[in-house]
């Protein structure tokens, strides 16, 4: 029951990471990041642009031909402050590409990776066990490629997961934007396999008690198949 | 701080360490148009003289002016100027100059005509190059101090100052010499060449290069090189010198001189209109400029006279006005 449960909100979680977006994401946390770690540098940027726009407003103002040392002057610290601010949006963005880099990362790790890793780990066990006969010859793909026979695998399952998270986001979509005839005709005509994933899901969800694996069951098929 | 540094070129003189200086304008929009650089070099070359053991004044102005100054016909090797004992003179023309590099390599045959266009496709490498072998050049001779009448512009000056691209690119391809040269060797034998080319080729990229890091060096030493600005009272010339020394600092090399030149002091009784007018706008710029210029730097003052500074006797009495500042007749 943990693994499937599991296995579905890791699927989730990866699904709602995709959906929202990752650049969304990557902003947001940047956003964070900088307001923790570099507060001073970014008030310093904030500051030194608001110094350069006032500068460079009183430098129009100011004739250069009536005034020049002062206008001079005024062009001196407008250059300083646009050199300056270069070389702190320079850094602020070596920054930012460090950190993305490292979110990425992370985020990669938090889905995809963990996906493969608990998919992997438990490549042998099975996620529940399928009422014999159900599906006749497709039982062998559903356990495939290494869970006992007559059993549901990690990685259909997390496929199954998949299509019906995502069916259910288009649902959900296409409901708010008031699309329910198309939604009922795409349901029925294009989607089997969601159809089919979502019918195990509610199964399983539904009736936990007794397709729950029997004790010792990892290993060899389920005595009753042949029968 | 507020203490005003003196109005005179002294501090030139005095510092003996100086090799190179140059006077001028960076731009040709003003420096051309007589502010009087020529006569001021010419006037700064002619006080040099009287300090250190030897001096040499070179142009690259393809208008001759130098001997227009002196009145005296200078070639492209160092003549000693009449009426001075250590004073040389030199006119170059750094087309003739690029020319002959152009030449030697063409003799090189294909190779050499590769590297012209690989060595010239970046501007104003070409007029760099010719600048650093004229100063290469001039090095070798053995003068105390050397004065150069026309500046380098922008272009040259960025690539005098700022050799780390350029010594990368060269530095890059003489590096690639050593693992494609044995086979464009090979290939130039095969189809009929003679061998050694493309060794020659880089081992003249490499000492380009060496030129051009020696050049720099000298030039970032504010013991060795300094800038004399010069500008006459008005707002374009003013703008011009502004910009130049800016761009003289953001390339670290030295300037702390400016010389303004044509300064007009009419006499009390004088009644000639143009020249109140004249006068006046040209003692607000003035003022501008010491408000500006002040801390950092000695700002020369020398008037506009009524006959033209030609010939070695004039050139001296006007030189004595870069030492002692100049008092208007009463």
């Amino acid at each position: 029951m943990t693994l499937i449960a599991t296995i579905f909100a890791l699927v989730f979680v990866t699904e709602l990471i995709s959906w929202i977006g990752k650049s969304v994401l990557l902003e947001l946390a940047y956003a964070l990041y900088l307001r923790v770690f570099y507060s001073s540098k970014r008030s310093q940027q904030q500051r030194l642009k608001s110094e350069i726009l006032a500068n460079k407003k009183e430098l129009m103002l100011t004739s250069a031909q009536d005034q020049f040392a002062r206008w001079a002057k005024l062009r001196r610290s407008v250059d300083k402050g646009l050199a300056d601010l270069e070389k702190l949006n320079s850094e602020l963005s070596s920054a930012k590409t460090s950190f993305s880099l490292k979110f990425n990362t992370a985020l990669w790790i938090l889905t995809a990776g963990s996906q493969f890793v608990v998919g992997w780990w438990y490549r042998k066990a099975a996620v529940f066990y399928l009422p014999p006969g159900w599906f006749g010859p497709l039982t062998w793909w559903l356990s495939f490629p290494f869970a006992p026979a007559g059993s549901v695998s990690c990685g259909v399952w997390q496929m199954a997961c998949r299509r019906v998270i995502k069916t259910g986001e288009r649902v959900v979509k296409e409901l708010m934007s008031g699309k329910q005839r198309i939604l009922y005709d795409r349901w029925l005509h294009k989607y089997p396999l969601a159809i089919g994933g979502s019918c195990l899901l509610i199964y399983c969800i539904g009736s936990p008690g007794p397709v729950s694996v029997p004790s010792g069951a990892q290993e060899g098929p389920v005595p009753d198949k042949s029968s | 701080m507020s203490e005003t540094l003196e109005p005179t070129l002294q501090n030139v003189l005095d510092q003996t360490s100086l090799k190179w200086i140059f006077c001028g304008m960076s731009y040709s929009c003003c420096g051309k148009g007589g502010v009087g650089k020529t006569t001021t070099s010419c006037s700064l070359a002619i006080q040099l003289a009287s300090v250190r053991e030897s001096v040499l004044l070179i142009s690259t102005d393809p208008a001759h002016n130098l001997s227009d100054a002196f009145g005296q016909k200078f070639s492209k090797d160092a003549t000693k100027v009449n009426g001075f004992d250590n004073l040389y003179a030199m006119e170059i023309d750094p087309t003739s100059a690029i020319q002959e590099m152009v030449e030697q390599s063409d003799s090189n045959g294909m190779m050499g005509s590769m590297m012209q266009d690989l060595a010239f496709a970046i501007p104003g490498v070409d007029e760099a190059m010719s600048f650093a072998e004229i100063m290469k050049h001039v090095k070798s001779m053995e003068y105390s101090v050397i004065v150069f009448d026309t500046a380098p512009t922008g272009h040259t000056l960025r690539f005098l100052s700022f050799p780390t691209v350029l010594e990368k690119a060269l530095g890059k391809l003489s590096s690639l010499s050593g693992r494609i040269g044995p086979m464009l060797n090979q290939m130039t034998s095969m189809m009929g060449g003679q061998a050694d080319q493309t060794e020659d080729m880089f081992s003249k990229l490499e000492s380009m290069r060496a030129v051009i890091t020696e050049v720099n060096t000298q030039f970032k030493d504010p013991e060795k090189t300094t800038f004399v600005c010069v500008c006459i009272s008005e707002f374009l010339s003013l703008y011009e010198t502004e910009r130049l020394v800016q761009e003289l600092t953001t390339y670290e090399i030295d300037t702390h001189n400016i010389v303004v030149n044509q300064l007009l002091f009419p006499k009390q009784s004088s009644n000639c209109e143009h020249c109140r007018v004249r006068q006046g706008m040209q003692q607000k710029y003035l003022n501008e400029a010491h408000e500006l210029y002040d801390e950092f730097f000695h700002i020369v003052q020398l008037p506009l006279l009524t006959e033209e500074v030609r010939g070695p006797a004039k050139l001296k009495d006007f030189s004595k006005m870069l030492v002692t500042p100049y008092k208007p007749a009463e």
